[in-house]
């Protein structure tokens, strides 16, 4: 029921356009100037999504979020928290809301043997979830890991734009 | 035909209850932050459960398990959202990603024991003694944002 007001409230979740096997829908959105793609398929609550098309829908892109909600709308406060991370580092980023489809749900946490919501992924390896990812962002590990895959962080160049402002001085 | 859909619409709503209501009221619920030392038959299944596996399993130096539920989108006393503070010798040498691994499977497999499915929300602080001192408090959840998806 739940799911049922929330696809009539958010009509934009169902846009057309398939693009892994009729799994998902796309809706490419701009906030600010980050592009996000994100994907919400029709509820469907047949089998898990296999394996095969875990792994490649965790390639669609360089990091590709599992949550709950959209980036622009999260539905819980720890997907949120991701959200609000990759966006600090101006990451492009694929997310797939889980919410929306049942068999995607259960499909990713059967994919990692893990068993919340979000995960994160990068270079289709499999990150973590929220605790993760914020000590990553704390320690300035997701720096490192995000320039290994070519994505420069915001906060990275950020901080070397001021190195140079500070030697020009 | 009916019968079988009401059949099973109890079946799901037991299933749900379960993790939502638990039986007791307990001086967990009341004082979450209560020491470790405390008897596990104080609190209620689900954290009594987890509160036994994880100290039987990672013979914690420090641990603390807090139920956020009242926080969150589910009914009173639910022990749906979770999070574990733990500082364990059994992390040294793992990576992040493992010491998540170890205490996720610890807890999933206590609860399987006890006949309960994984909780909706556990969040994990894993970290090594060295990495550890004692006045740190664990950090914060996020606020809900009511997207309890079941």
């Amino acid at each position: 029921m739940n799911r049922i007001c929330q696809s009539l409230l958010r009509p934009s979740y169902r846009m057309p356009a398939a693009l892994t096997g009729g799994a998902s829908a796309s809706a490419t959105t701009t906030s600010g100037s980050i592009l996000c793609r994100f994907f919400a398929a029709d509820a469907a609550t047949g089998a898990a999504v296999d394996k095969a098309t875990m792994d490649k829908l965790v390639r669609t892109n360089k990091v590709v979020v599992f949550m709950k909600g959209n980036p622009q709308a999260p539905r819980c406060g720890f997907s949120n928290a991701v959200v609000q991370i990759m966006r600090m580092h101006g990451v492009q980023y694929d997310a797939h809301d889980v919410l929306q489809n049942e068999s995607l749900r259960q499909g990713v946490k059967d994919y990692t043997d893990w068993p919340t919501i979000p995960q994160v992924f990068i270079d289709g390896e499999f990150v973590g979830g929220c605790d993760i990812l914020l000590q990553m962002h704390q320690s300035g590990d997701l720096i490192e890991e995000l320039k290994k895959v070519g994505i420069v962080s915001e906060l990275l160049k950020a901080e070397e734009a001021k190195q140079q402002d500070d030697k020009a001085k | 035909m009916l019968n079988f859909t009401l059949r099973r619409l109890t079946g799901v709503s037991l299933r749900n209850l379960n993790q939502l209501t638990p039986t007791i009221s307990s001086l967990g619920q009341i004082l979450p932050r209560a020491t470790m030392s405390q008897e596990a038959g104080q609190y209620p299944p689900i954290e009594s459960a987890m509160r036994k596996a994880l100290n039987t399993e990672l013979k914690p130096v420090f641990l603390e398990v807090i139920n956020e539920s009242p926080q969150h989108n589910v009914p009173k006393r639910s022990e749906s959202h979770f999070r574990v503070f733990v500082v364990s010798e059994k992390f040294n040498d793992l990576t992040l990603i493992k010491r998540h691994r170890l205490v996720n499977d610890t807890v999933k497999n206590a609860l399987k024991a006890a006949g309960f499915e994984f909780m909706h929300a556990l969040s994990i602080e894993a970290k090594t003694p060295k990495q550890w001192e004692p006045e740190q408090e664990p950090e914060k959840s996020p606020p809900c944002l009511g997207g309890h998806g079941k």
